[in-house]
């Protein structure tokens, strides 16, 4: 992985190779997982490489070319190649927006993780948590070590360099008729309970044993963190500049607008101790930590640059590319609410508990209609109770109604591995859930 | 020192190391994008990524390392042992490999035109002719419209003595038209990922397709929903590409089978002693194949990412469940030989059943005659939502536009957000009619996930229009 010190020089030599002015991206790293299926490891690898991303603007034209090739002469057939390719490509819409050099702030790793989760450890965790897998029943999952540099500069001098480790765990626990429990967890800080997660697991499969049907139409359901997280997420992409840009988003003309209940606040915020410690964006510019839904009301989008310039909106600080395409939440959090998941659990008459989802997609972004199936994990509550387990089902729901629809938020948060990041969520619970189909 | 000799030296470190096999790939992949998002240029992008992933098995255990850095080929090797000998810590059954015999070779894709020689002038001026279609059209409000290019190099060797250089070049042309009113929004899009030159783009004609997915784009935003009962369905290619993949290509990879993917991607309803049961998988229309030879497939490769043999393997003969997809260190844990279909995304992966070119054989007639024997239905196209369960049972897609039926003809009217869903085998069962070869489409898709770390693979699928009777159609009905 480029330390800082490389990826500056690399940065430095590239942006004198053109004469235009140039943004440059690194991504530096190497990730480690070991993963297992019926009890054993089944595949341990690791993989490590660095890319660079050379940007050259001339006006409003701009052309971008990468490599992994970073030789002398790799690195200068680059600066070439992005120059002849800028010579043929029309203008766009925009000139370049020059880097920002505002400091930020910057959270190396302690190391603490790359240390506890090498090859050796992450067998030796597996190991020890497979002797706590039942007979009848069989372990599976992955245990990953990534450890990733991020570094953004350009020809005028700016400079970013943000590096983190991370660690994430999944394990499903099945028996032999096929019942399933799950456990997982990620840390960019300190080291997870990987063995707490699969006793839970375990815990989770012995207790799903012996399924029932449910019944198909409306429900009251608890979310667990995990289940919540993966809703919440979907409706996190809709909240992107780049949704409303190309009219796919639910929140279209509805900024300001109230459109789910009080209790449902939702942010993304860059400086949560335990999400990722990347203070910056693809194009430099320094995250904000933004509310994205504030008491139900719709309170702001996610901008890059160009979408920021276009619909004449602060840059909250979001590019995941430099091609128009943001802004996406990587820090992101839900409010939690008064009383534990436990509390919340214990003061449902009756109603359903899900622990995962899976296969969720969006049936219509524009009504926020999500369709997706229980797994590992759903059982009936009867009088405050976890009872029943019961059976795959697939639910087909709007979250315009189900996040209109929430009756309680856990005051204890999970964070939970997503795409690009990790997000803090509550449990919750959800009334009027629709469940639509079963296998 | 030469990459031959550089990979001659890995293997060699490897056999120092006493392991039991090794194998390398050395990949060297070239991508470029360029696209216009409502006219202007949004992406003009070049990429190059070379690296190789070793793999090594030890005592019967497994270790992989990649890396970018082609002057560290025996330190990865050695990489690669340490990890292995760490997977022995909990190694239950020692791995086996299918036995294959060492390869030779050499194969590439045919291409008439290299896309990276066409001047980048033409490729921005087909993209403004499919722009200009679009504009013609009043009432877009958004649209997009693409080229991606792709060329691989591939090296394969092993320390059975196998050393196959293999290239791959792949074109994809896209589409997107939207219309949007205040409170909705409806695509109507196109994409194929096409193996062979420059000129597949050309046969595409992405500027007729363009004039008419937008024409019909801004008359479906103004389209009633689609009505939600059992009806008799024609389910055009554009949508069998992704109903082949989700409940016959996955359930179908024998990984899945065996529980390798669990905690992930998911199992697999079938089990393998379901080979020998005569398991019904669908009516005696339905004949589906992994069909490695397919031309211009994107699963088409004389060798896979372990040095087998491309294969044609009958999934399922008249509707008979018949065979697994299999890599080779889980094929002989049923008796099997390896199908051929271990495959890695790119050098940074290690290679894992993936699907090669899962195709529904064709039957006979024309797209009329199926839509002549439907007293009242619809005809769905072009995919715009999916979801399956872990097991591959219970499956829910949604098209972009239900055209319909009535009378054994269609009326010419549209309705919007057609949702249909069923379960795999009830499904199967329920086809009744596929079309002849000469609707037979192959359509290639570039994003299929599974693996961790997640791999994308690029697959593609084959089928005509095909009938489906009685299928369960939209779920408004529930609230």
């Amino acid at each position: 992985m480029l330390n800082k010190k490389d990826a500056q020089s690399i940065i430095e030599k590239l942006t004198s190779y053109v004469s235009h002015y140039a943004t440059v991206n690194i991504g530096s790293g190497s990730q480690g997982t070991t993963r297992f299926a019926n009890s054993e490891i089944s595949q341990n690898v690791t993989t490590s490489d660095t890319n660079v991303s050379l940007t050259v603007y001339e006006g409003k034209k701009e052309a971008t070319c990468a490599t992994n090739v970073l030789t002398e002469e790799g690195l200068k057939q680059l600066a070439k190649d992005a120059q002849e390719l800028l010579k043929y490509v029309p203008e766009g819409e925009y000139e370049a927006f020059t880097m920002s050099k505002e400091p930020v702030d910057e959270r190396p790793p302690t190391g603490e993780l790359a240390t506890a989760f090498d090859a050796a450890a992450r067998a030796a965790y597996i190991k020890e948590g497979v002797s706590y897998v039942k007979e009848g029943f069989t372990a599976s999952g992955a245990l990953v070590l990534t450890q990733q540099a991020i570094a953004v500069g350009d020809s005028l001098g700016a400079f970013r360099y943000a590096q983190y480790d991370q660690v994430t765990f999944n394990t499903v626990v099945t028996h032999q008729d096929g019942t399933d429990g799950a456990g997982e967890c990620t840390s960019y800080t300190v080291v997870p309970d990987v063995i707490g997660e699969f006793k839970k697991a375990q815990a989770t499969a012995s207790a799903a044993m012996g399924a029932v049907s449910p019944e198909l139409g409306a429900h009251t359901v608890v979310l667990s963190p995990l289940a919540f997280a993966d809703l919440v997420g979907f409706m996190g992409f809709m909240l992107g500049a780049d949704a409303i840009e190309d009219g796919s988003s639910f929140a279209i003309e509805k900024l300001g607008q109230k459109m789910f209940g009080d209790n449902f606040t939702v942010t993304d915020n860059v400086n949560c101790p335990c999400t990722r410690p990347v203070f910056f964006d693809y194009e430099g510019t320094p995250r904000q930590s933004v509310a994205m839904v504030d008491k139900g009301v719709v309170s702001s989008f996610l901008y890059d640059n160009k979408l920021a310039a276009k619909h004449k909106a602060p840059n909250t600080g979001h590019a995941v590319t430099n091609k128009g395409r943001g802004g996406y939440a990587i820090n992101l959090q839900v409010e939690g609410g008064s009383q534990t998941l436990e509390e919340i659990i214990a003061s449902t008459k009756k109603g359903i508990f899900i622990n995962e989802f899976h296969y969720t997609n969006f049936v219509n972004p524009r009504t926020l209609q999500l369709t997706g199936l229980t797994r590992n994990g759903t059982f009936l509550i009867e009088d405050g109770k976890i009872t029943t387990p019961i059976s795959t089902v697939r639910f087909t729901e709007s979250l315009l109604d189900a996040f209109n629809s929430i009756t309680a938020i856990s005051s204890d948060r999970t964070l939970t591995a997503g795409y690009m990041g990790a997000s803090l969520v509550p449990g919750a619970r959800i009334d009027n859930f629709h469940f639509t189909s079963k296998p | 020192m030469s990459i031959k000799d550089k990979i001659t030296q890995a293997m060699e470190a490897a056999k120092a190391l006493g392991v039991d096999y090794a194998d390398i790939r050395v990949k060297d992949i070239r991508m470029e994008s360029i696209s216009l998002e409502n006219g202007a240029l949004s992406a003009a992008v070049t990429n190059r990524s070379q690296g190789y992933g070793i793999r090594v098995y030890v005592d019967g255990s497994m270790g992989f390392a990649a890396s970018g850095d082609m002057d560290k080929l025996v330190e990865t090797v050695h990489e690669a042992y340490q990890i292995a000998k760490a997977s022995l810590t909990l190694q239950a059954q020692k791995i086996v490999l299918a036995p294959k015999e060492a390869a030779k070779g050499t194969y590439s894709t045919p291409v008439v035109t290299d896309p990276f020689t066409v001047p980048f002038s033409e490729k921005l001026a087909l993209l403004n002719k499919c722009n200009d279609a679009i504009k013609a059209v009043p009432g877009i409000t958004y649209s997009v419209c693409g080229l991606d290019f792709r060329k691989d190099d591939v090296i394969y060797a092993d320390t059975d003595g196998s050393y196959i250089e293999q290239y791959f070049c792949q074109c994809t042309g896209q589409i997107i038209t939207t219309a949007s009113s205040e409170e909705d929004n409806q695509d109507r899009s196109f994409i194929d990922v096409i193996r062979g030159g420059y000129e597949t783009i050309l046969n595409l004609e992405m500027p007729k397709i363009a004039a008419r997915l937008a024409a019909e784009v801004v008359e479906l935003i103004n389209c009633p929903d689609c009505p939600s009962g059992e009806f008799d369905l024609v389910i055009n290619p554009n949508q069998m590409f992704l109903q082949i993949h989700e409940s016959v290509g996955h359930p179908t990879e024998l990984d899945r089978v065996l529980g390798s993917e669990a905690a992930f991607a998911g199992r697999s309803f079938l089990a393998p002693e379901d080979l020998k049961k005569n398991l019904v998988y669908g009516s005696k229309h339905v004949t589906l194949v992994a069909d490695a030879t397919c031309p211009q497939g994107l699963g088409t490769f004389a060798y896979d990412d372990e040095g087998v043999p491309a294969q044609n393997i009958t999934l399922v003969d008249k509707g008979i469940f018949t065979g697994f997809q299999t890599s080779r260190d889980n094929a002989p844990v049923v008796g099997l030989p390896s199908s051929g279909g271990g495959l890695s995304d790119g050098w940074r992966n290690l290679p894992i059943v993936r699907m090669t070119n899962i195709n529904l054989l064709p039957g006979e007639g024309s797209p009329e005659d199926l839509i002549a024997g439907i007293e009242y239905g619809f005809l769905l196209d072009q995919n715009k939502s999916w979801s399956i369960d872990d097991l591959r049972i219970n499956f829910q897609f949604a098209c972009q536009v239900a055209y319909e039926i009535k009378d054994g003809k269609l009326t010419g009217r549209m309705f919007k957000n057609p949702i249909y869903a069923g379960k795999t085998t009830e499904f199967w069962g329920s086809c009744d009619g596929v079309a002849g070869p000469e609707y037979w489409q192959l359509i290639g898709i570039p994003n299929c996930g599974k693996g961790q770390p997640m791999q994308v693979m690029r697959v593609s699928h084959g089928s005509s229009p095909t009938r489906f009777r009685k299928v369960k159609v939209g779920v408004s009905d529930v609230k």
